[in-house]
């Protein structure tokens, strides 16, 4: 039996109305999504296209892309378990927090199976309707609980907060949390670069620097061949705005390429023939991270379609 | 006059020294005319004569010098959940009475190990794993693996928390459920070294744990010896206030099989649980529509009807009730069982729809969120008698069953907290004044709320009169007597576990009391609850039960 590396476990928690469902439809018809393991409360309130359907029961969905979606019913634990024993199947493993759950008591399951490997909690917050409900007289606690255990928070519905009531409730939910605040900005956000952001921040928790801002993150198909130089040249005039970038390409010469730039260095290694199996499986495409709010992606957009080799 | 033959069966007259009715128009009688399973008159001989006079009867004079009173009402346990505790060997802090039985308390670990061990050592199959429940730490002290093996090392034993939400097991029985150093990881929540599994980590040991316990020839078992318990208590009706709380076919199906027959002294009605069902129905309409289709499958002694149950805050016993200021002692919060706003999604669909809700409410915050639901209904599409009933009532206050009784709700009560929790809790919980207003059921008989007692088995004994005496003399289990001013009268005590039980499940025109037309349910008392201390209330021999005119001793068994 294959020696398979331990699945990353990631919790997305978040009160009613974050938008947690709404994150999740997104991931399940993103034909480049990660395959992932995705533990769900409510089967009903997602909406999941028949034609990407592989198959289906009671309690687990095989979708086309590589995603298994499995509904949580008496016994979580068991659902863990089951999905963890399909690790050789999956990328990675994402568990969908009730809205009244307390994601961090959670992360008990991961550390209770040696085939995962204990991750992140993303709290999702409503940026229209957050304050309101920390003060709401029944949800109050529970509300700013998901807000001071969270490793990233990801800041939603900011599109229908008028621009200027943004920042005041960027700084009241940093009265609560240090966690990083990730917002998208152009793009709706993909599962991907949250995923990314959210192992990226869990493993950097401590470094100060990083704390205290509002990161936006961006996905980059990376669809045609890029040259390896280019991108490290961008990479090098772009790093003062961007914190950190991550994923797969195909270069040049047509190999597979794992891109990682962090702290100012770029690392661009070929994968291993096994690695390339499990990377094409996996879909191309570059995230990166930017701790400024008002990062120009499209200009970088531009840049790295003039790498195109 | 002559003796009309119609074809009609023969009447049984059952004497009594005295009959409690619990029908305030003729509470005394001395004498009950039963036909067909149904009451005809209460009264005397001599006010029967009527009926006497005009059609073939016996005197059935075995209950002279008894007490006749309608049988008792549970309206809130889970039939399902007790039949897996009651495969358990009990071994608990608190005394409890079971009918092949007393377990007498044990309260210090010392004890606790003498009795495991006597427990062990009378078990037949020396492999047969031994389960016990009722382990709490604040009576046993810390029990671990290693301190198991040696007093029971040769069979496989699984402690299992009083809470039901934790387990300390033996070296054989982490071998007998293959679990293994390695299979937990670094769990935080299920140690192999002390053989302790809890929350999150308790499933680790329970999916191998509840295959066994859920085993056909187990649970039935299991649902048979409730049958003895409900029996025991004086029972003739009982309410399954969450069925499909595991999964609901399964539960209606074992019901049927175990209940639905003659040899069973009482009928059960079924409370659906619309929280859990809408769970694996993707919606609160479908569940409705499911719901809606439960009367269906009604027999004579399993019945659906318009009732159904809901959630707001967590278990009392395990302190995640959600409290309103100034909270826990130690600063931690409560839960929810339903998100606030789906608990009022779910309640609106079936307050229009026309049913009578029941809600699972433990602290006062979970309260606080039944009543603004509750008010908000009532704004937009009044009801009368719509029987809103809050179930188990811990903690609340005074303003809040004033408002309670302004909207029209019912109380439900698991007074027994007071008596198992009441010192603890005003320690570690939430504080003297608080711990000490655990259950206040005097104020809700001031404020005029129909108030019924429940057991909700086993977080109470299935012992109506057992429930009875608390609620009457507010008596912890270390002596104490916490806010008398909330004490009831016996008369509301016992009208509590009879016509207010029967009202809360609206059943108040079939049984409850005795008068011309309802069921014979009666149960059969040795003394006279208004006759004797208030303090032995509990302890007033059971003889035993009439279930729709049939009678059922309860056999006295050795323990």
């Amino acid at each position: 039996m294959p020696n398979h590396p331990a699945l990353p476990f990631t919790i997305i928690g978040g009160y009613l109305g974050a938008g947690k469902t709404t994150l999740i439809n997104q991931m399940l018809s993103d034909p480049n999504a990660p395959r992932i393991g995705l533990l769900v409360n409510d089967f009903g309130a997602i909406n999941i296209d028949a034609t990407l359907i592989e198959a289906e029961d009671d309690d687990v969905i095989s979708l086309n892309n590589g995603c298994i979606c499995c509904k949580l019913t008496d016994s979580l634990g068991d659902a863990v378990d089951m999905l963890a024993a399909r690790h050789a199947e999956l990328d990675h493993i994402v568990l969908e927090a009730s809205g009244v759950s307390d994601p961090t008591r959670l992360k008990a399951y991961a550390h209770g199976n040696p085939l995962l490997q204990p991750g992140p909690v993303v709290t999702l917050v409503d940026c229209v309707n957050v304050r309101t409900q920390a003060n709401d007289k029944f949800v109050k606690h529970l509300v700013r609980h998901q807000i001071q255990h969270a490793d990233l928070l990801l800041l939603t519905k900011q599109d229908l907060l008028d621009p200027s009531a943004f920042e005041p409730v960027s700084d009241w939910i940093k009265t609560l949390s240090s966690a990083p605040q990730v917002r998208a900005t152009q793009a709706p956000i993909t599962l991907l670069s949250l995923l990314e952001a959210a192992w990226h921040f869990a493993d950097h928790t401590t470094e100060e620097s990083w704390v205290d801002h509002t990161h936006v993150s961006w996905h980059y198909p990376a669809t045609q061949r890029l040259s390896r130089k280019m991108i490290c040249d961008i990479l090098s005039t772009a790093s003062s705005g961007l914190v950190r970038a991550k994923g797969w390409f195909t270069d040049e010469r047509n190999a597979l390429c794992l891109l990682q730039f962090s702290q100012g260095r770029v690392e661009i290694t070929e994968a291993t023939e096994s690695a390339s199996r499990d990377a094409a499986a996996r879909s191309s495409g570059l995230v990166f991270l930017s701790p400024d709010p008002d990062f120009d992606f499209s200009a970088l957009n531009d840049l790295l379609d003039s790498c195109k080799a | 006059m002559t003796v009309q033959n119609t074809g009609a069966s023969e009447i049984t007259v059952f004497t009594a020294r005295k009959v409690i009715t619990m029908d305030t128009t003729l509470p005394e009688a001395t004498a009950v005319a039963v036909r067909d399973g149904l009451v005809l008159e209460v009264g005397s001989l001599e006010t029967l004569k009527p009926w006497l006079d005009r059609y073939a009867h016996t005197v059935d004079r075995q209950f002279e010098d008894k007490i006749l009173m309608p049988g008792f009402i549970d309206p809130h346990l889970h039939p399902s959940m007790a039949a897996v505790i009651l495969q358990m060997e009990f071994l608990t802090a608190m005394e409890w009475r079971l009918p092949w039985g007393t377990v007498q308390p044990v309260t210090t670990q010392d004890a606790f190990f003498a009795r495991l061990k006597e427990l062990s050592d009378n078990m037949e199959d020396p492999n047969a794993p031994l389960f016990t429940w009722g382990y709490h730490r604040n009576w046993h002290g810390v029990i671990t693996k290693p301190m198991i093996d040696e007093v029971v090392g040769d069979r496989p034993v699984i402690l299992w928390h009083r809470s039901f939400h934790e387990i300390i097991v033996n070296s054989k029985a982490l071998e007998w459920m293959e679990i293994t150093r390695e299979s937990l990881g670094n769990h935080p929540q299920a140690k192999f070294d002390d053989g302790h599994f809890f929350e999150m980590g308790l499933h680790k040991a329970s999916s191998k744990l509840t295959p066994y316990l859920m085993a056909p020839e187990r649970a039935m078992d299991g649902l048979n010896r409730l049958r003895e318990v409900a029996h025991f208590g004086g029972h003739t009706t009982l309410g399954d206030m969450a069925v499909g709380i595991f999964d609901l076919d399964m539960e209606y199906a074992g019901a049927k099989l175990m209940y639905d027959n003659d040899q069973t002294p009482f009928r059960i009605q079924m409370i659906a649980n619309a929280m859990g069902l809408s769970a694996t129905n993707k919606s609160h309409q479908k569940t409705l529509e499911l719901i809606d289709a439960l009367p269906e499958r009604n027999t004579h002694r399993l019945r659906f009807s318009n009732h159904v149950k809901l959630f707001t805050d967590g278990a009392f016993f395990s302190q995640l009730m959600q409290l309103g200021e100034p909270g826990y002692l130690d600063g931690h919060h409560g839960e929810w069982l339903m998100p606030p706003e789906s608990f009022e999604e779910a309640a609106e669909l079936y307050w229009k729809s026309g049913y009578r809700i029941h809600v699972h409410c433990t602290g006062d915050m979970g309260l606080e969120l039944a009543l603004d639901v509750l008010e908000k209904l009532q704004w937009e599409r009044p009801r009368f008698d719509h029987r809103f009933t809050i179930e188990h009532f811990g903690l609340s206050t005074p303003e809040q069953v004033r408002r309670l009784k302004a909207l029209g709700g019912c109380v439900s009560a698991n007074v027994y907290y007071l008596h198992e929790l009441g010192d603890q809790y005003a320690e570690a919980g939430v504080g003297y004044e608080r711990a000490s207003q655990i259950g206040r059921l005097g104020t809700c008989i001031r404020e005029g709320v129909p108030t019924a007692l429940h057991s909700d088995y086993t977080m109470a004994p299935a012992l109506p009169l057992n429930n009875a005496w608390v609620a009457v003399n507010r008596v912890t289990s270390q002596g104490t007597v916490m806010a008398p001013t909330e004490c009831l009268s016996v008369e509301d005590a016992l009208k509590a576990i009879t016509i207010e039980a029967a009202y809360v499940m609206g059943l108040e025109h079939e049984v409850g009391s005795l008068r011309a037309g309802k069921k014979a349910d009666m149960v059969v008392l040795e003394q006279n609850p208004y006759d004797i201390d208030p303090m032995a209330l509990k302890d007033i021999p059971i003889w035993g039960t009439i279930f729709e005119g049939a009678v059922f001793p309860i056999v006295k068994k050795d323990a």
